[in-house]
């Protein structure tokens, strides 16, 4: 059962984090843990019925957790270059001052 | 709960902690690296060592160090007025305490609420039992040290082959695009520089 608190935490901490920070990588790191938090859910179940299917399931979504921080590090990096800030407050506002 | 597992459970709780109330990205990072650690560890003693290796592999080692690049390229210190000040606290604490009730409400608590059904009935409706700490215990004894780890593997290239090169074909197409993406920005500054020498 410790390892199902372990990961409520790890969600839990993750939309905290996600709510109360405004830097879009900051934002992307507690998105990271909430997805950490889904693997250590799927493995601990996996455990606690001796079952693999929940450790194929973590495997899977460790696969989809790199594919999305590659593609959403590079979208990151390319908003900085573009407009030199990382923040959401003021990026969302640009863009509804461009619309 | 074990004294052992509290004792285990520290680190993370210190590293959650550091990554909310730490300004400096670089810092949240490097403590979302040591839960990934810590977690690693724990899964790996609990039975699932593949797992374990994958998340030091995939995450700490890859995805960890992208993050720390991307921050200092992007020079972020921590100093920032939008990085020091947090974005609707009460309504971040709210739904992060709530969730989390929820959460232990319906994996641990859940256990004699009626109307619900919970683990013992689900055990008699789908006639799987449950593990426990001994018997899990007595069959770690019995079996070769990476026997979990070699049954994963069967399942992996016979059950659920395609679900495997589904995700091998996922990896390709971002790691292509990754490299379009990258390509376009490249030749969007060559035009600019040529239009600029115009």
């Amino acid at each position: 059962m410790t390892i199902l608190v372990i990961s409520a935490l790890l969600f839990c901490t993750g939309i905290v984090g996600f709510c109360l920070r405004r830097n879009a990588v900051l934002m992307f790191i507690f998105s990271e843990l909430m997805v950490l938090g889904a693997v250590v859910a799927s493995v601990g179940y996996a455990l606690l019925w001796a079952e693999e299917k929940g450790q194929i399931l973590g495997l899977v979504l460790l696969t989809t957790a790199a594919c999305e921080a590659a593609m959403a590090l590079l979208i990151i990096g390319r908003i900085y270059r573009t407009k030199r800030t990382l923040d959401i407050k003021l990026l969302s506002s640009r863009g509804e001052q461009e619309e | 709960m074990s004294v052992a597992e509290f004792v285990a459970l520290l680190p993370v709780l210190a590293g959650l902690g550091g990554m909310v109330w730490l300004s400096s990205p670089v810092y949240v990072a490097i403590c979302f690296g040591g839960i990934l650690l810590v977690i690693a560890g724990w899964l790996a003693i609990n039975g699932a060592e593949f797992i374990g290796i994958g998340l030091v592999i995939i995450y700490a080692g890859a995805v960890v160090v992208t993050f720390l690049f991307l921050i200092m390229l992007a020079n972020q210190t921590g100093q920032a007025e939008y990085e020091r000040a947090p974005n609707r606290p009460v309504l971040a604490w709210a739904a992060g305490i709530l969730l989390f009730l929820m959460m232990l409400f319906s994996t641990v608590w859940r256990e004699g609420v009626p109307g619900l059904v919970n683990r013992s009935q689900m055990q008699a409706q789908t006639g799987i039992e449950k593990i426990t700490s001994d018997r899990r215990h007595v069959d770690q004894q019995n079996r070769a040290p990476f026997s979990r780890t070699a049954r994963l593997s069967v399942e992996l290239f016979s059950r659920f082959f395609w679900l495997i090169q589904g995700s091998a074909l996922l990896l390709t197409i971002v790691m292509m695009n990754c490299v379009v993406i990258a390509r376009l920005q490249k030749d969007r500054r060559g035009d600019t520089n040529d239009y600029s020498s115009d």
